[in-house]
């Protein structure tokens, strides 16, 4: 028997990442009752591997990205064993922004536009412009360091703060891309360059990915909760969501949830938004299945779990005969280029590839990167030289834009479980051709880039199983529900008051880091929500 | 919302428990992986053997704490290479390598993560450690004011403009 929580919210929000973290202040502040469920808990800036000198060796496995070489208690499994990539994530108050990089590019005007300009999988239901003002009040909101005027984008684009410096590996970086006559630009990130609101200002630790000890990046849990908390929203942690209950007349009624004693709680709602990223979100509403959906909650098109987009990264580190203090941050990327972002005619694939620069802190990591070579030119009398290698190190890497395919998917693992008994979310995911002619492609253009930059040696790794946590489409938005699970307001088609506003809605992945997106997104659905809200309660009434 | 561990204090939910070793090195345990240690970093020119940097030891035991996982298959490892001849070691250090290149990978990072938190061994490789080292006010302004964004500016705009544009 489930505990009855005595209050019904206005809105459960599952999931206290940048998409849930957005949507639980954005209604907070307009005066909802508002209820966040988050598996994990908080995690302080104290907490994270580079507060410690050995910080090289407790990335490898006790704080590593992969949720399954991790398994904290708050993590859950994942079954891979069908899949080229193993989907990286962490469950914590500000969900994977905790690990993130801060990288922070908007999608394109052609992101949008994918089916029209390339006859390629589907237009999105928004444009560029659509979504643009939502953008600028996150990055006024959080403080997003960046350089205007790039010419990838759009007249118009800037950002409230200055960028931060892109160093020694920045300028080396540059400068090749300019030998070649490449777009770049110094890289946007969401680090302050400055102090902004509850975050300090970088200290380019240069660790960003493994959690700032400063405090100095936008993750959720710094950038939104204080704000949300203090506007009275009410955050549960160590809430593990496990069903979205509905009644007889289809709409959600609350959350069924477990807490860290293995019991269970009822969370009643007049409204739901599903904030559990791209694998926990459908993983969730398969879960939620009924006898009045029996494929699972708001599953009428067959799609939920479908078209999951992982962003296959591809890297070349280059080693230089110069020091570039490469333990400096931020990383972060120093620069950035869209040279290759969009389809062109004299390539044999579709669409493209982001490319970012960044440093390599860390000697270990250095020898890391050099484990591909023979046993003699790493130990022995090399190693004192590959150890002095560390300083002059830059990381050219790429996402590539992953077209959705519908085999490519989440389903529930018929035998893997949580740690509660929950069926485990189980990733069935193969590369296209297009996209590994993509990561051969941005392999060359990377190598090139180091000659022009006048690398002395140069490591490519044409894909990295460990992804970089971008995980999209899994319940895609569009007008027609016959072909999406969500409208462009992040609303169920099937289910009047359940709502999602995480990565899952993409429609398509573009290349750019999707985070910035995704916070956008959750604004307009958070503020679409708030805006319904009285209709909604008089149609349930 | 916390859960209590067994000894009572609060389980972190998001944040790993502090790795220790299950036990600390033996006497021999440690004479062996600092011949290994050795074998994988010897002296070259100016540079010392691993072991010959002061302090080695305690970073030894360091590095195990944080590659606890690998404790296990660490110890069974060199168990039956305690007194070995160097040649026998180096040629079981390359099997290992060449079979098992994930125990390799454990091995050769905890040795090698103790030598890199040896003082000295920073200092001489320049490596200051991850710290705080914030800009100057001016520094990103600085480096972009040579006109090395000149090309790229004067390129003029390279986006595909929306179809509906």
């Amino acid at each position: 028997m489930a505990h009855e929580e005595d209050e019904v919210a206005d809105v459960v929000v599952i999931g206290s990442g940048p998409s849930g973290g957005v949507v639980t202040h954005t209604l907070a502040t307009r005066g909802f009752a508002v209820v966040c469920l988050e598996q994990g808990d908080w995690v302080n800036p104290t907490d994270f591997p580079a507060n410690f000198p050995e910080w090289e060796l407790l990335i490898q496995k006790q704080w590593a990205h992969d949720p399954n070489e991790r398994k904290l208690p708050a993590d859950y499994p994942l079954d891979v064993s069908d899949s080229d990539m193993s989907p990286v994530m962490i469950s914590a108050v500000g969900g994977s922004s905790i690990y993130y990089g801060a990288e922070w590019p908007r999608l394109l005007p052609s992101d949008y536009r994918v089916r029209t300009l390339d006859g390629v999988a589907d237009d999105w239901p928004i444009s560029y412009a659509d979504l643009a003002p939502y953008n600028e009040r996150i990055d006024a909101f959080i403080g997003v360091s960046g350089l205007g005027g790039d010419p990838a984008y759009p007249p118009g684009l800037d950002y409230p703060l200055p960028p931060n410096p892109i160093g020694k590996a920045g300028r080396k970086a540059a400068e090749g891309m300019n030998r070649l006559g490449w777009h770049w630009w110094p890289g946007t990130n969401a680090i302050p360059s400055q102090k902004f609101k509850e975050l300090s200002q970088c200290a380019r630790w240069g660790t960003c990915e493994w959690g700032c000890p400063e405090g100095a990046k936008t993750s959720t849990d710094l950038a939104f909760w204080p704000h949300a908390l203090r506007s009275g929203a009410t955050l549960v942690t160590g809430a593990r969501a496990r069903k979205i209950e509905t009644s007889s007349d289809g709409r959600v009624t609350g959350v069924l949830w477990v807490d860290r004693n293995g019991a269970e709680h009822r969370q009643r709602a007049h409204a739901v938004v599903a904030c559990a990223n791209g694998v926990g979100t459908p993983r969730l509403l398969l879960l939620s299945a009924s006898s009045q959906y029996p494929d699972g909650l708001a599953n009428s098109s067959g799609l939920v779990g479908k078209n999951l987009m992982l962003h296959p990264n591809c890297t070349v580190t280059g080693f230089y005969d110069e020091d570039l203090s490469s333990w400096r941050g931020p990383a972060g990327q120093l620069i950035h280029s869209m040279e290759f972002y969009d389809t062109r005619s004299e390539h044999d694939f579709v669409r493209g590839i982001k490319l970012h620069a960044l440093p390599t802190p860390g000697p270990l990591n250095a020898i890391e990167v050099h484990r591909a070579l023979p046993y003699d030119q790493l130990w022995g009398m090399a190693i004192h030289e590959v150890a002095r290698s560390h300083s002059g190190g830059i990381l050219w890497a790429a996402n590539t834009e992953d077209l959705p395919h519908e085999a490519n998917r989440v389903t529930l693992d018929p035998d893997l479980t949580d740690g509660d008994g929950v069926p485990a979310p189980k990733i069935q995911y193969r590369i296209s051709e297009n996209t590994r002619k993509l990561l051969r492609f941005a392999v060359d253009r990377m190598e090139e880039i180091h000659a022009a930059s006048g690398a002395v040696r140069t490591f490519p790794v044409e894909l990295w199983v460990d992804q970089p946590g971008h995980l999209m489409g899994t319940a895609r938005m569009g007008n027609d529900p016959a072909t999406s699970v969500v409208n462009s307001f992040g609303e169920a088609h099937d289910v009047p008051n359940l709502f999602i506003a995480d990565g899952s809605i993409f429609v398509t992945s573009g290349s750019a880091n999707p985070t910035c997106t995704i916070t956008a997104l959750a604004l307009r659905i958070a503020e679409h929500i708030a805006a319904t809200a009285p209709a909604r309660r008089k149609a349930s009434a | 919302m916390t859960a209590g561990s067994q000894n009572g204090s609060p389980t972190r939910l998001s944040v790993p428990p502090k790795f220790v070793a299950p036990r600390p090195l033996t006497s021999t345990e440690v004479h062996t992986l600092r011949s290994i240690a050795d074998l994988l970093i010897p002296a070259a020119g100016d540079n010392p053997a691993a072991t010959a940097e002061a302090g080695f030891d305690a970073c030894l035991a360091r590095a195990i704490d944080a590659r606890a996982d690998a404790f296990d298959a660490i110890v069974a490892f060199i168990e039956p290479l305690s007194g070995a001849a160097q040649e026998v070691m180096d040629e079981r250090l390359r099997t290992l390598h060449a079979e098992l290149p994930q125990q390799f990978q454990a091995l050769s990072a905890v040795v090698a993560g103790a030598w890199l938190l040896v003082p000295a061994v920073r200092q001489r490789i320049g490596y200051p450690g991850q710290r705080r080292d914030p800009a100057r006010l001016e520094e990103a302004a600085d480096e972009i004011s040579d006109g090395i964004l000149d090309p790229v500016i004067e390129r003029g705009p390279i986006y595909t403009p929306d179809a509906a544009d």
